[in-house]
């Protein structure tokens, strides 16, 4: 018998996070009896969890692994952390300046970047993003934001 | 009658030029969004929600309507002329209608969808507008119990319905539903699961959740398609069906629109399963069946008028009960509920407006789809011919803006990101994402019942067995479960799903 390992890492992750709801669950503050209170249901449901948790690390010896096709993880990562340093820049530096950041590094999720393409997909994006959402749809974002002088 | 009078009323709506306008940019904005690859009618909804929250609910419900049939037809385009369905529901449509492409037969097999679709949609509506007021009324009939018992019916349905581990659908589901009670318990203000995150106190944004996992997380699969698939690329041909063409899909149109106005309003079910069902329906009782797989028009025509009619009926469940019966009705709830709408018996009553207006709106819709996109194919095909790497970065700004705007909150882009994470490790462990949504969607819904049929009851858990509607729709669930792990069946079903 093989170990399947994806199984196990499956079964033991939601076990972990079951059990962790858990503990979360009762810190919750619950006054009264406590199957009516705002305790109850996300304490059942993460008891339930952490079972399933178990039934798939039980399951896990019983079933062969089938192949998955592989995810590159560099893409992920490069969203993520473009993401991210959206969300810091967004107020302070403002809608145009970011979208065009953000156009930037995502294009390093491909493995083989054009850099003038992108450069100029970095500025198209700006523009439209400034014309539709500010322009047109105004929603409340400054198209450029305090850290910049104009 | 007062059928029509209703239809009247809704016509009134829907063709007001306002309306109109709205649901033909709804259906445009759709198919333009659904045709990319890798973007399904739920990322393609998750991206333009934003857009619809600055109108009236009428409106906002009719241009989502709208996005939803323009994507399910942008979906198909692209998996006919490039066979990379953006989602499940028309992965069944690539199997012949690549294949059509591949004989020259791209054009028709366009022109079959939308026909198809057409057919099964204007058949859709009436079934809507003539079976949603009474099951309305008797949803009133429902107890806090019954309804309780009806939404573990919907998440054992959407589990039993999901690809691949039956335990490991259930564990989404829960960890779903538990997602959906991060924020403030709306009794007591009890905070949980909020880590002492200020910006978790008001729940997880919706968005982030279906963008981080539907968009952000398929990105890095997408790239590698792209790169080893789009050769198989084939150019436009004449839309013109022959006469023999049209005799062959009459059959196979009604079939799939009686299936999927079924199944579309079956819990959990939706335009994925009707069109599986549809196809599955053809290969046992059409006269082409050998065909089938090698480039057939009916492997075109019933699935796409199934999928269709079960996108229509799919908002039965979703108006009367307020149940999502799939991940892209929870999304639909969701943009109600910011718009201070609480689907649900009442709506028909309460909103009449909007109701009759969005039946009549999706009638409208799905005409657009037809003297719209067939026209206009021509140039959505050309969008196929746009490099992904040029895409997604649109892709991603488009979806952090949009998640961004909803509450102006920063966090809410992090938490995007921090799904699309999430969604990465369900690929890589092979979970599935839709019973998760759904039960996120369903949480705070569900333990409203649950609580509510408590302080009834005095805190007894009896409750949940003593009406009969409860039993009869529990004991449905049960066997739902059991039935899909019987062995013969959990065979069947991974078979189908594979396919």
């Amino acid at each position: 018998m093989t170990l399947n390992g994806r199984e196990i890492i499956s079964g033991l992750t939601v076990l972990v996070i079951g059990i962790g709801a858990c503990f979360l669950s009762l810190r919750i503050s619950s006054s009264g009896p406590w199957i009516q209170g705002p305790m109850s249901f996300p304490l059942i449901i993460s008891i339930l969890l952490s079972l399933s948790g178990l039934g798939i690390l039980a399951r896990s010896f019983f079933v062969a692994a089938v192949d998955i096709p592989a995810l590159p993880l560099r893409p992920l990562l490069v969203v993520v952390a473009g993401c991210v340093l959206f969300s810091v820049l967004i107020v302070p530096l403002g809608l145009v300046p970011s979208v065009a950041l953000l156009v930037l590094i995502s294009s390093f999720a491909d493995d083989r970047p054009r850099i003038v393409e992108s450069l100029v997909l970095a500025a198209i994006m700006a523009l439209v993003c400034y014309l539709m959402f500010t322009v047109a749809l105004s929603l409340p974002m400054r198209p450029f934001g305090a850290w910049l002088p104009f | 009658m007062e059928l029509f009078s209703h239809l009247a009323l809704g016509a009134n709506v829907a063709l007001s030029p306002y309306n109109l306008l709205y649901c033909f940019i709804g259906v445009l904005l759709g198919t333009l969004i659904g045709v990319l690859p890798g973007l399904g009618p739920m990322a393609t909804i998750a991206m333009l929600l934003p857009i619809t929250f600055g109108l009236d609910p009428v409106t906002s419900i009719v241009m989502l309507a709208g996005i939803y049939y323009g994507a399910q037809y942008g979906g198909s385009i692209t998996a006919i002329l490039i066979n990379l369905p953006g989602e499940a529901s028309s992965v069944v449509t690539a199997i012949d209608g690549h294949k059509m492409a591949r004989q020259g037969r791209a054009g028709v097999a366009l022109a079959t969808a939308a026909i198809a679709s057409f057919c099964a949609g204007t058949v859709a509506t009436v079934v809507l507008a003539v079976f949603a007021p009474p099951l309305a009324a008797m949803a009133i009939l429902f107890g806090a119990a019954d309804y309780f018992a009806l939404m573990i019916l919907g998440l054992v349905a959407s589990i039993a319905l999901a690809r691949g581990s039956l335990i490991k659908a259930i564990a989404m589901a829960l960890l779903g539903l538990l997602l959906g009670l991060v924020g403030t318990e709306l009794t007591t203000g009890a905070q949980r699961f909020t880590f002492g995150i200020p910006a978790l106190t008001s729940g997880i944004n919706i968005l982030a959740v279906a963008m981080g996992i539907f968009a952000i997380a398929e990105i890095g699969r997408n790239i590698d398609e792209q790169r080893r698939g789009v050769k198989g690329s084939y150019k436009l041909t004449s839309l013109w069906l022959t006469r023999i063409d049209v005799m062959r899909i009459l059959a196979p149109i009604v079939r799939g629109t009686v299936l999927g106005s079924l199944l579309g309003v079956l819990p959990g079910g939706g335009a994925t399963l009707a069109s599986f069902a549809a196809y599955t329906l053809e290969k046992k009782v059409s006269r082409s069946r050998a065909e089938l797989g090698e480039g057939a028009i009916e492997g075109v025509a019933s699935p796409e008028a199934a999928n269709n009619a079960a996108a229509q009926t799919a908002f039965i469940p979703m108006l009367t009960l307020g149940i999502p019966s799939n991940p892209v009705m929870a999304l639909i709830i969701g943009a109600l509920i910011m718009q201070g709408i609480q689907p649900g018996p009442g709506v028909i009553n309460s909103q009449p407006e909007l109701f009759w207006g969005l039946i009549v709106s999706m009638w409208v819709g799905n005409l657009f789809l037809i003297v719209l996109n067939l026209p206009l194919v021509g140039l959505w095909a050309k969008l196929l011919a746009v490099p992904y790497r040029v895409l997604f970065p649109i892709i991603i700004v488009m979806s952090a803006i949009g998640v961004y705007s909803i509450n102006n909150s920063v966090f809410d882009i992090v938490l995007m990101a921090g799904f699309g994470v999430v969604g990465y490790v369900m690929i890589r462990l092979d979970f599935e994402p839709a019973p998760l949504l759904l039960g996120f969607i369903i949480g705070p819904l569900m333990e409203e019942y649950f609580l509510r049929a408590l302080t009834i009851s005095r805190g007894n858990p009896g409750t949940f067995v003593e009406s009969p509607i409860s039993i009869g729709l529990l004991a449905v669930a049960v066997i739902g479960l059991v039935v899909t792990v019987v062995p013969a069946v959990s065979k069947r079903r991974e078979t189908v799903f594979v396919e």
